[in-house]
């Protein structure tokens, strides 16, 4: 699952993780609500990663993350990549704080972190 | 009759005896200093043990400073306030009290701050000031935490200005590059986009709609650091005239969004007309961007000044798409928004900007909005007097 509201990056990144064939199938939400509303139904498939950035109108990601952790196991994911475009020190401590969260990786994503993600 | 006399006599010795036992304990209790200043001999005739344990000397030591007292334990800076501070204790009326701040040796080499409680305590038969008894208190926690925070202060401004002079730096400078980029990929466009394939085609595309975003957003830090580190010059700003320059500035938008524009007579406030301008044009501009599809805005602006503070109210109502109450602080703040760049393009600065401005002219910004329902956003500001 991936989930960034900007349209142009996430398209990008597609791209990459497409031509990496690390996944099947990707699941993408401009919104992180309406991701959350996705993992609460009961649609599938259901995501093994997720892809989540930080600044995003709405939601953001650390809010996102408080909303999924209070969700029950079976619906809740248990590995979620952070994406940000300025590798902050108090963004990554805040993420290091969910146990969910197992990377936080500086945009754009290369074939390599990628490689990284996988092998998690 | 004797007896009452003699029982008399015991009572007041009792009562001298009380009083002396009393100022032995308030003047060896007390953690002030307590002196009696000579202004004839020039020298401390009597001071309480506690000058002894604040600077290190003992009573001797003080008395035998003599004459020398003064020149020997104040610091030079403060010595020169002497002479005014007896000047001022030779024309003090009794029962008045003269302060004096003034830094005193301590006997290992530092400086003690002292805050002195100045009185006249005898007149010689001419009236003159003979003696006068003084209380000092040690204030020299007091000063240096006064020093530190004052230079935490100026640190901090210092900071707070070079962070604002390197924000101004940074958004002036990317404009340039991004300019640049701007002229390459359109001429990338115009010389090869016959010959790329469609893919290529529409990367090509897509970076120049990122670009023209990155060239928003340097404008828009550039105007908050703009409204951030210019002061404000305050005059009589005329809205009405005002919000009729703004309208026919965006006549190209207000005719392409079909938009209904009408301004109410509004009054004559305090301000900087640059910065007001920006705010107005601020919030005119969402008013006809936050819409639905296809639904034509229409725009209200009005005012009252009833409130009886000063402020006058300006109003600036619109028809559109409306802001959820658990939203409606966090539209304020730097780089906060509620869309994505498709949905509604913009840098999130616009109303952190007007907030910026509302403050710095001593008013406010709030907004009273339900979503699907429309928002109106009001602004307060000095009204001008005449």
């Amino acid at each position: 699952m991936m989930i960034d509201d900007n349209q142009i990056d996430q398209m990008l990144h597609r791209r990459i993780v497409e031509r990496s064939g690390y996944v099947d199938k990707i699941i993408s939400f401009l919104y992180a609500d309406e991701a959350l509303e996705y993992l609460k139904s009961d649609q599938s498939p259901r995501p093994n990663v997720i892809l989540l950035d930080i600044n995003m109108p709405r939601m953001d990601g650390f809010e996102f993350l408080d909303e999924v952790s209070k969700l029950p196991l079976e619906m809740s994911v248990s590995v979620v990549v952070m994406l940000t475009t300025s590798m902050d020190k108090s963004d990554e401590e805040r993420a290091s704080t969910y146990d969910s969260v197992k990377a936080f990786l500086n945009k754009p994503l290369s074939t390599n972190s990628l490689e990284a993600i996988a092998k998690l | 009759m004797r007896e009452l006399e003699q029982l008399a006599g015991q009572n007041v010795k009792a009562d001298i005896w009380e009083q002396r036992a009393f100022l032995a304990k308030v003047t060896g209790t007390a953690p002030n200093l307590i002196y009696v200043f000579n202004h004839k001999s020039q020298s401390n005739e009597y001071a309480n043990r506690s000058v002894g344990e604040s600077l290190g000397y003992s009573i001797r030591e003080i008395q035998a400073m003599g004459e020398a007292l003064l020149p020997t334990i104040i610091h030079p800076d403060d010595l020169a306030k002497i002479p005014a501070h007896f000047d001022v204790l030779r024309n003090l009326p009794d029962g008045e009290v003269a302060q004096l701040e003034y830094r005193i040796k301590h006997k290992d080499g530092g400086w003690v701050w002292l805050l002195a409680y100045d009185t006249v305590f005898q007149r010689d038969e001419s009236g003159q000031l003979l003696r006068h008894l003084g209380v000092a208190t040690d204030i020299t926690q007091q000063k240096l935490a006064q020093e530190m925070a004052i230079e935490e202060q100026r640190v901090a401004a210092a900071a707070n200005e070079e962070l604002q002079t390197f924000a101004y730096a940074i958004s002036h400078d990317m404009k340039a590059p991004s300019n640049t980029l701007n002229l390459l990929l359109a001429e990338l466009k115009e010389s090869h986009g016959d010959s790329l394939n469609p893919d290529a085609a529409y990367l090509l595309d897509l970076s120049l709609e990122t670009v023209q975003r990155m060239r928003g957003l340097v404008d828009d830090v550039l105007n908050y650091t703009r409204v951030v580190c210019e002061g404000i010059e305050l005059s009589c700003v005329d809205l009405q005239k005002l919000f009729l320059e703004i309208v026919a500035g965006m006549k190209a938008e207000i005719t392409q969004t079909g938009a209904d524009v009408q301004i109410d007579s509004l009054p004559v406030v305090q301000g900087s007309e640059l910065h007001l301008r920006i705010l107005f044009q601020n919030l005119i501009k969402n008013s006809l961007k936050f819409q639905q599809k296809e639904s034509k805005p229409q725009v209200l602006v009005f005012a009252d000044t009833g409130s009886g503070d000063g402020l006058a109210s300006i109003h600036v109502k619109d028809n559109g798409i409306g802001i959820a109450p658990e939203h409606q602080q966090k539209i304020f703040e730097m780089f906060k928004r509620l869309h994505i760049a498709e949905q509604y393009p913009g840098t999130g600065l616009g109303l952190a900007i007007c907030r910026r401005i509302a403050l710095s002219h001593g008013g406010r910004i709030t907004v009273d909005s339900e979503l699907g329902g429309g928002s109106t956003f009001t602004v307060a500001l000095k009204v001008a007097i005449h």
